[in-house]
């Protein structure tokens, strides 16, 4: 038995919490550029976020880590492992495998603005992994920081002593040293045992198209080599290891061995990263543990929606890229399916709708795809006369009432934090969204943490959007599934030029039919162009209408004048105008454009 | 499919004394003192496509001669005289041809109409526009109703029978009265042809600033009923449409026009002249002195070049010839391709006929009324 050696004693693993916005990956980039990992030429801002999308929409989607070498004031060298965690409600599972691969965490809170919902989520989450939690103060030099009142509402709310927590500001490059030197005081070693068999955690995987699957791991127990075989302890899957390694920033450093304490990553030939769940525990073939690293979960798909081509002819296009996707990201699934109105393509399950958007946008950038995406939907249970029960995906698939005993649809916990003058705007805006008020807890006179029960499929739609724009953007979210509820609900068909269009059906509460409905209608009408007729745009409900506009028909498309030289330009012209009805659907008689099948979800706007 | 040489003859004169509000064709004010270059290097076009062409005596007699702008009727009659002399010189003239100018009535001096004659013009569209003083003015026209219609006596007098009127549709404040009145007195000044053209507010022009986006121009609607005006009383005159924006008493449709519907081959003179022979269709430099200078060093002035192979060809047979109320005649297409036109284009025409654009009548397909009015939806049908 070797606990906590000499080896691991100079190892601190930990990660940043915090809210959108308040500075988590400028402060992990000051770190890495004051540890000297990088030089301040080569530090691309925010190293960490290295998908084009994560840049621009300032989260993180995947997990990364890097490690650091920090000298620190004991005249010792410490390895500092730095495990970035995803940044969105969408991606709870994720982020609690990013804090089980720890022992500390730095929580940065905003000197302006406090703690928020989301920051207070992944402080539970943190908790609940047994981290010791390290509080930093971030944009001190702020105008409005108020540095000894967020440091109060952090012991108020959350309990913890921030006396100690350094004041500074990322940004500028105040005060860095400091939260180097506190994580070495307050965040402990590992303390695994080095004889033991290999337990390593997965918390994240990549696919390398040379190299297969990279995982990525915490090691708990015992060591892991080249030449090792590893189990999957979850999945039952067995391979051998190629190359073990550590992370710096953007690059991989291949290393001899892993040990318990390490945080590194395997290549073993692991064709299809569906082998390496998040969570799951790697142990040796030879010399496997009893038992698997506790708290793995298979991730389950919340938001489902349709994905087609735009063009018919690249379906096999977008197959492709799924298979290519989810290479990577082993959280969203695809099944083939048909549609009357766009034909062939996918129904496709997602964590949540930030996960179904950053999906939705990297088919469309990495693989130049042009896609039509229905409205995203929940999975409904229906229980038929038969008393059977079916999981609804699609809400085309929704059997005729008759056949439908009851219905019950998926409800979460949500926590809404808020300032106290917007708590009035939320209880309606939750009220109208159907949600069941909980309680409300005060975190300081002046903020709240609201409790309700809500249905996901009101949350789905633009609740966030709506929830920013009652609050001037104060609020801030979090849910999680909770179960289901029976619910009242119909499936709302839409009719263009009399047919109904199968993509554009969904499913809603009872209460809230009509009003989506006109809105609905009146959406679309804003986004379909005029045709040579008159096109009624309307809403029913088994065959009811609720809510009817028509798309004035237009008068004429004609160039007056034609001769000469006048062949070629308009030629060109009309190139163009086909180009641009290449970006439509053919429905029925209707060419709908592309846009409009997912404008209709923005009801709010 | 070998094209016959040209029978037509397009010369472009890019000169006019002040550029009309809502016009982007290529002509220029203020250079009318470059005219006398300008026309020797359109003589020395002519002259060296002749030479290109092979020769003599292979060549077909010109049928159809047209001098369009700009404002043909503003330069020196020498300079139109000489020019129909050379294009007479390299191609001949055949007996019946048909050589139109455009005339701006604001430009008639004292005698020009009858030298006119003398050279040879035997046709003559007259740029009237609208009939109302204030509807004139808001297009920065450089002549009053009143002078439009002495043009016409005065170019009657001068022995020119076959006139044509060009009237716009859709400007503002016009109303179908004014239409109607219109249509009513290029009649009875004698016009025997009238094209009728619909506003198009072109980028760049000082009616894109004027009426952004439209605004403050007749709707759809509004614009539509004018037309439907136009069409009407252009009929009861004894007008009948043959193209979208063409009307004329029978016998005097513009030939010169049809050969570019019937996507016949052209010569074109000039800066940014298009000529389409041997199924190619080359543009000139559009600029005045550039032209110049291009003829002058090379006797080419070509700035692009687009081959049309016979799907394109049979593209635009359809594409301009729909815009014809007469339509396209399947023999005549089978003539001229070898294979029918349904081979080719039956799975394009048949949903244009179930829409109503088109009527399907045993030799020919024609446009609707519906047609015409959505003729880009008919056009790219064929693209």
């Amino acid at each position: 038995m070797n606990n906590s050696s000499d080896r691991q004693r100079s190892i601190r693993n930990f990660c940043i919490i915090a809210h959108i916005d308040h500075g988590k990956s400028t402060l992990a980039d000051r770190m890495i550029e004051h540890t000297g990992v990088l030089t301040q030429r080569e530090m691309q801002s925010q190293v960490l976020d290295d998908m084009d999308i994560e840049r621009e929409r300032g989260i993180t989607i995947k997990a990364q880590a890097v490690r650091m070498v920090h000298h620190s004031s004991d005249g010792k060298e410490y390895i500092l492992n730095l495990i970035d965690t995803p940044g969105h409600v969408d991606f709870n599972y994720e982020v609690s495998r990013s804090l089980a691969a720890c022992e500390g965490a730095v929580l940065v809170v905003d000197a302006a603005q406090g703690i928020e919902a989301q920051t207070l989520a992944n402080v539970y989450l943190a908790i609940e992994a047994n981290l010791e939690i390290l509080p930093v103060i971030n944009k001190i030099d702020l105008p409005s920081a108020q540095p000894d009142l967020v440091k109060q509402e952090i012991e108020d709310v959350i309990g913890l002593d921030a006396s100690y927590a350094p004041l500074v500001s990322a940004k500028n490059d105040i005060n860095i040293e400091e939260v180097l030197e506190q994580v070495v005081l307050h965040v402990p070693p590992p303390s695994g045992d080095e004889d033991a068999p290999l337990k390593a955690l997965i918390f994240d995987s990549k696919y390398d198209t040379y190299r297969g699957v990279i995982v990525h791991v915490r090691v708990f127990d015992g060591a892991v080599r080249p030449g090792d075989r590893i189990l999957m302890m979850y999945t039952g899957k067995d391979f051998v290891v190629t190359e073990v390694g550590t992370f710096r920033p953007g690059e991989l450093l291949p290393t001899e061995i892993l040990q318990s304490g390490d945080v590194g990553y395997i290549v073993a030939s692991i064709k299809n990263v569906r082998d390496t769940h998040v969570g799951d525990t790697v142990t040796l073939l030879e010399r496997p543990a009893e038992t698997p690293l506790h708290g793995y979960k298979k991730v389950q798909q919340m938001v489902f929606c349709g994905i087609y081509p735009a063009d018919g002819a690249k379906y096999p296009d977008l197959r492709d890229a799924l298979e290519k996707l989810q290479l990577n990201d082993a959280a969203f699934s695809f099944e083939p399916e048909t549609s009357v109105a766009l034909g062939f393509g996918f129904r496709c399950g997602f964590l949540g709708l930030l996960h179904l958007e950053v999906i939705q946008e990297r088919l469309e950038r990495e693989f130049l795809l042009d896609l039509v995406t229905t409205a995203p939907s929940v999975v409904y249970r229906i229980f038929g006369t038969d008393g059977a029960m079916t999981l609804i995906y699609n809400p085309t698939n929704l059997p005729p009432v008759t056949e439908i005993s009851f219905m019950e649809e998926p409800v979460v916990q949500a926590n809404i934090m808020t300032p106290t003058e917007y708590v009035g705007n939320i209880m309606e805006l939750c009220q109208d969204r159907r949600g069941t008020f909980r309680t409300m807890d005060y975190i300081d006179p002046k903020r709240v943490n609201m409790h309700y029960d809500m249905p996901l499929n009101e949350i789905i739609y633009d609740f966030f959007d709506a929830l920013k724009s009652r609050t001037r953007g104060y609020a801030s979210l979090d849910y999680e599934l909770s179960g289901y509820a029976r619910s009242d609900l119909v499936k709302l068909d839409i009719m263009l030029n009399n047919e109904v269009v199968d993509a554009l059906s969904f499913i809603v509460h009872k209460d809230k039919a009509y009003a989506r409905g006109r809105r609905m209608a009146e959406k679309l009408k804003e986004n379909i162009p005029k045709h040579q007729f008159e096109i009624p745009i309307q809403a029913c409900i088994g065959g009811k209408i609720i809510a009817r506009e028509t798309v004035q028909a237009f008068r004429k498309d004609v160039l007056a004048k034609c001769y000469g030289g006048d062949i070629t330009r308009k030629k060109k012209l009309l190139e163009k105008q086909k180009e641009g009805k290449k970006r439509m659907r053919q429905v029925g008689s209707v060419e709908v454009p592309q846009d409009a099948f997912m404008s209709v979800l923005k009801l709010d706007e | 499919m070998t094209q016959a040489a040209p029978t037509s003859a397009y010369v472009h004169v890019p000169f006019c004394q002040q550029r009309c509000a809502y016009c982007d064709f290529n002509t220029y004010a203020g250079l009318l003192h470059l005219a006398g270059p300008y026309f020797d290097a359109v003589r020395a076009e002519i002259a060296a496509e002749r030479a290109r062409a092979g020769q003599a005596g292979d060549m077909p007699a010109l049928e159809t001669v047209y001098f369009g702008g700009g404002t043909p009727s503003l330069v020196p009659e020498a300079q139109l005289a000489s020019t129909m002399r050379a294009l007479s010189d390299a191609f001949g003239f055949a007996p019946g041809l048909e050589a139109t100018l455009e005339v701006n009535p604001g430009t008639l001096r004292p005698g020009a109409a009858e030298s006119w004659r003398a050279c040879g013009f035997n046709r003559a569209s007259v740029g009237v526009q609208a009939l109302r003083d204030p509807l004139l003015a808001a297009l920065d026209r450089i002549h009053t109703a009143a002078e439009a219609e002495e043009a016409f006596a005065t170019l009657r007098s001068a022995g020119f029978e076959n006139l044509s009127a060009d009237l716009m549709l859709g400007l503002p404040g016009q109303t179908e009265a004014d239409v109607v009145d219109a249509v009513d007195r290029v009649v009875s000044c004698g016009a025997g042809h009238v094209s009728f053209y619909s506003l198009t507010v072109e980028p760049g022009t000082p009616f894109a600033l004027r009426y952004p986006d439209g605004r403050g121009l007749p709707g759809d609607d509004e614009e539509r009923r004018l037309y439907d005006a136009a069409l009407g009383e252009l009929a009861r005159n004894g007008l009948s449409q043959y193209e979208i924006s063409s009307a004329a008493r029978p016998g005097l449709r513009c030939r010169h026009n049809v050969v570019y519907w019937e996507a016949r081959p052209y010569y074109g003179f000039g800066a940014g002249a298009f000529a389409y022979a041997a199924g190619v269709r080359r543009g000139n430099v559009v600029g005045v002195p550039a032209y110049i200078e291009a003829i002058g060093a090379e006797g080419a002035a070509e700035d692009s070049r687009e081959t049309v192979d016979r799907a394109g060809e049979m593209a635009e047979v359809m594409i301009l010839g729909l815009r014809m109320n007469d339509g396209v005649s399947r023999a005549e297409f089978q003539r001229r391709f070898g294979g029918t036109l349904d081979a080719a284009f039956g799975a394009a025409v048949r949903p244009l006929v179930a829409q109503g654009l088109l009527e399907d009548e045993d030799d020919r397909i024609r446009p609707t009324r519906k047609g015409i009015d959505f003729s880009n939806v008919v056009s790219r049908a064929f693209l």
